[in-house]
């Protein structure tokens, strides 16, 4: 009998963010974005050691000595190879909404807009989405305001958009060929009824559903001691609530 | 800044691009490209908040903010301080988390204690994050009034 370990979900989705982390790379994420800035320095503690991590609304992991802008200028010079977006709602195609749900003059929901995100998406090597709401309002078929297009107009400059898209109850991985997120993993103990009843667009499942890892020993241990350490002062309410310390 | 409009690396095929004052156009300089133009913004009035300030305006403001450019391109800058400082506040009279704003761009300053409220002032107090809450139910509720009625004009009449 293998005694299972007790996360939360946001822990998981952490991980599964920190384990497509390459060792080497400027690596950020963007303010109140505290998944993946604990995926990002617990990368760095476990296996991208020489990683520059850029957190926005942290001191600790902000390498910048000029003002807020810096950040942008020196994505948009081609410096920042990975970047985290997330939106009210996300489709099937790797597009995000940040901006409304509903009419954009009489919107029923403002969302909180994009600030910088709109040209990042296009500017950082990669892009990884996240999204702390798995339902069928937050992963749709096609957004209702495309606030990053993941398919930009002909002759437009881009990274490789969309990669990876993990939620509370799996992990995505972009097909390009397709244009498509392709389920990679369904989190432990996540049916395929649920998975297909809670996602917004038709998913093609293999006859067998892959099981995301669980979180070693080892990735708790540091997601929960240095990494919450650091991050703390960030995203207090993030670490009392959702990090079993 | 006085430049007429600026290119953006990004934003092409978003829905937010599509306004008339943004256009996608050629790149004159690498003309298989193609790019955002965006129109320089103008503001008529700027209203900085900073942690000190002189009489002349020279103020400690925050570096992350972004401030200094803002000021650069506003016509009108009005700087509110939790503190006024007798004589210059000079450049070197700033800490490092913060930015010095000249007062060459600055017109008007004000003595406003607790104005970043109910946002934070590093190093002087935390966001009042009750006062946020409530200030997101009355957003929501469209019941705006009740906001003001505890926190703004409750606050004026008690002096």
């Amino acid at each position: 009998m293998v005694s299972e370990a007790v996360y939360t979900p946001h822990e998981l989705m952490a991980v599964c963010l920190s384990r497509d982390v390459t060792n080497g790379e400027a690596v950020a994420c963007g303010a109140n974005s505290p998944v993946p800035a604990s995926a990002l320095v617990l990368a760095k503690y476990l296996h991208t050691p020489d990683n520059e991590v850029i957190v926005l609304g942290s001191q600790k992991y902000y390498p910048f000595s000029g003002t807020g802008i810096e950040f942008f200028e020196f994505a948009n010079r081609g410096g920042l190879d990975l970047f985290h977006v997330s939106g009210g709602e996300i489709d099937v195609h790797g597009n995000t909404n940040l901006h409304v749900i509903g009419d954009y003059e009489a919107p029923d929901v403002r969302l909180p807009g994009a600030f910088g995100t709109a040209v990042l998406f296009f500017v950082a090597g990669r892009i990884n989405l996240f999204r702390n709401e798995h339902t069928k309002r937050s992963l749709v078929e096609q957004v209702q305001f495309v606030t990053c297009p993941a398919d930009p107009p002909e002759g437009v400059r881009m990274g490789s958009g969309p990669n990876v898209f993990v939620t509370p109850m799996a992990v995505f991985r972009m097909d390009r060929s397709r244009g498509r997120f392709q389920l990679e993993s369904a989190h432990p103990g996540v049916t395929r009824e649920e998975l297909i009843d809670n996602t917004g667009w038709a998913l093609d499942l293999p006859d067998e559903v892959p099981v995301t890892p669980s979180p070693t020993a080892e990735e708790l241990a540091a997601l929960r001691g240095p990494v919450a350490d650091d991050l703390e002062s960030t995203y207090p309410g993030f670490f009392a609530t959702n990090v079993l310390r | 800044m006085g430049i007429p409009y600026i290119p953006t690396p990004g934003l092409a095929g978003s829905d937010l691009a599509d306004r008339h004052d943004f256009m996608l156009v050629e790149n004159p300089f690498h003309t298989a490209e193609r790019i955002i133009v965006v129109p320089a913004l103008e503001p008529e009035v700027a209203v900085i908040h900073a942690w000190k300030a002189d009489r002349n305006g020279n103020a400690a403001i925050s570096r992350s903010a972004d401030g200094q450019i803002l000021a650069a391109a506003s016509k009108l800058v009005i700087v509110t301080a939790e503190e006024i400082v007798d004589g210059t506040l000079g450049p070197e009279d700033i800490e490092p988390h913060q930015q010095h704003l000249a007062s060459i761009y600055v017109q008007a300053v004000v003595e406003a204690p607790g104005g970043s409220r109910p946002g934070a002032m590093e190093g002087l107090y935390e966001a009042d994050s009750e006062e946020l809450e409530f200030y997101d139910q009355c957003a929501r509720a469209d019941e705006f009034d009740r906001y003001l009625d505890r926190y703004v004009l409750a606050t004026t009449t008690a002096g």
